[in-house]
């Protein structure tokens, strides 16, 4: 047990825990400093990825009413099913997406909490575990964007009617 | 015995901002595993970053005013949006790599701090780009 020395100098529970574990070799200050000050600014865009997702499901929710409506020929002439169709697809999977890479960032911001708190070795790896999933997603994501642009340019560059439009 | 002398210290972690603490092999994976893919988003923006320099040039090249306002934006929205973060992406693979190759605790936070850098400089410009849709729904409100 460690004596009580009343003269030490004073020291912060960063941990905020009653009893101190024993320090471990990668949670060192600097490391949770670090993380720390990263927090608030992933949770940002945490945030406002999840809110920018929420405001794509609104606009998928009036543009799958019209499309209903559409169909139900009450405004078939004035709207382009297709287009309203499509819409709903494309917004509905881009909201999907931004919320997914939200949900990836506050999880990464919640446990450099939980980090803050235990001082933990295992919390760390789990901090940083989810930011590299983070990553992994991103990158999966500009992999398909890119094969899409490259299909999309392929297609366009075979199909010359497309340029004789214009 | 205990120093009464010594500075003060944060209870609960090891060392401070120069600590060689050793990192676990877990904590090395997980780097290693980010590694690549940051890497990877890095080269990308930088790419796309260079890509949306070409409109640019071509703006300044022709001499008419509007064009060349059009190109000092894209050359704006490519440093801001593409290359700066591409390079700090970049920069932070870099440093894990430093991460791997010592495996040192000092050498993760140096990699934090880069990753640190790239998340303050993306916060930095959503809230300057929040700062003009707000300052537009303004003036467009004001303007009726």
């Amino acid at each position: 047990m460690q004596e009580h020395n009343p003269y030490a100098a004073p020291s912060a529970n960063l941990g905020g825990k009653d009893t101190l574990s024993e320090p471990s070799g990668a949670v060192t200050m600097g490391v949770v400093n670090q993380l720390a000050r990263t927090k608030g600014w992933t949770r940002l865009s945490g945030v406002l990825l999840i809110i920018v997702a929420t405001l794509l499901f609104i606009v998928v929710a009036f543009a799958a009413f019209a499309f209903k409506a559409a169909q139900s020929q009450l405004f078939a002439r004035n709207l382009p099913t297709f287009v309203l169709f499509m819409g709903v697809v494309i917004y509905g999977m881009a909201g999907v997406l931004y919320l997914i890479a939200g949900l990836k960032l506050n999880g990464f911001s919640s446990a450099i909490q939980r980090l803050l708190y235990s001082g933990k070795e295992s919390d760390l790896d789990d901090a940083l575990d989810r930011q590299r999933s983070f990553w992994v997603y991103c990158g999966i994501l500009a992999i398909i964007v890119l094969v899409l642009t490259a299909l999309a340019v392929l297609a366009a560059l075979g199909s010359p009617t497309a340029f004789r439009q214009y | 015995m205990q120093n009464p002398y010594h500075p003060p210290a944060a209870a609960g972690y090891s060392g401070g901002a120069g600590n060689e603490g050793a990192i676990s092999q877990r904590t090395a994976s997980i780097m290693a595993r980010t590694k690549g893919w940051v890497r990877f988003i890095g080269i990308a923006f930088i790419i796309f970053g260079v890509l949306m320099l070409i409109p640019a040039i071509f703006g300044f090249a022709s001499g008419i005013p509007y064009a060349m306002g059009g190109g000092l934006a894209y050359l704006i929205m490519a440093l801001l949006s593409c290359i700066i973060p591409g390079i700090k992406l970049n920069a932070y693979a870099n440093r894990i790599g430093d991460v791997l190759r010592y495996g040192r605790a000092s050498d993760l936070e140096s990699a934090l701090n880069e990753h640190r850098g790239f998340w303050k400089f993306v916060g930095i410009l959503q809230l300057i780009g929040l700062g003009f849709m707000l300052f537009g729904f303004i003036v467009s409100l004001a303007s009726r």
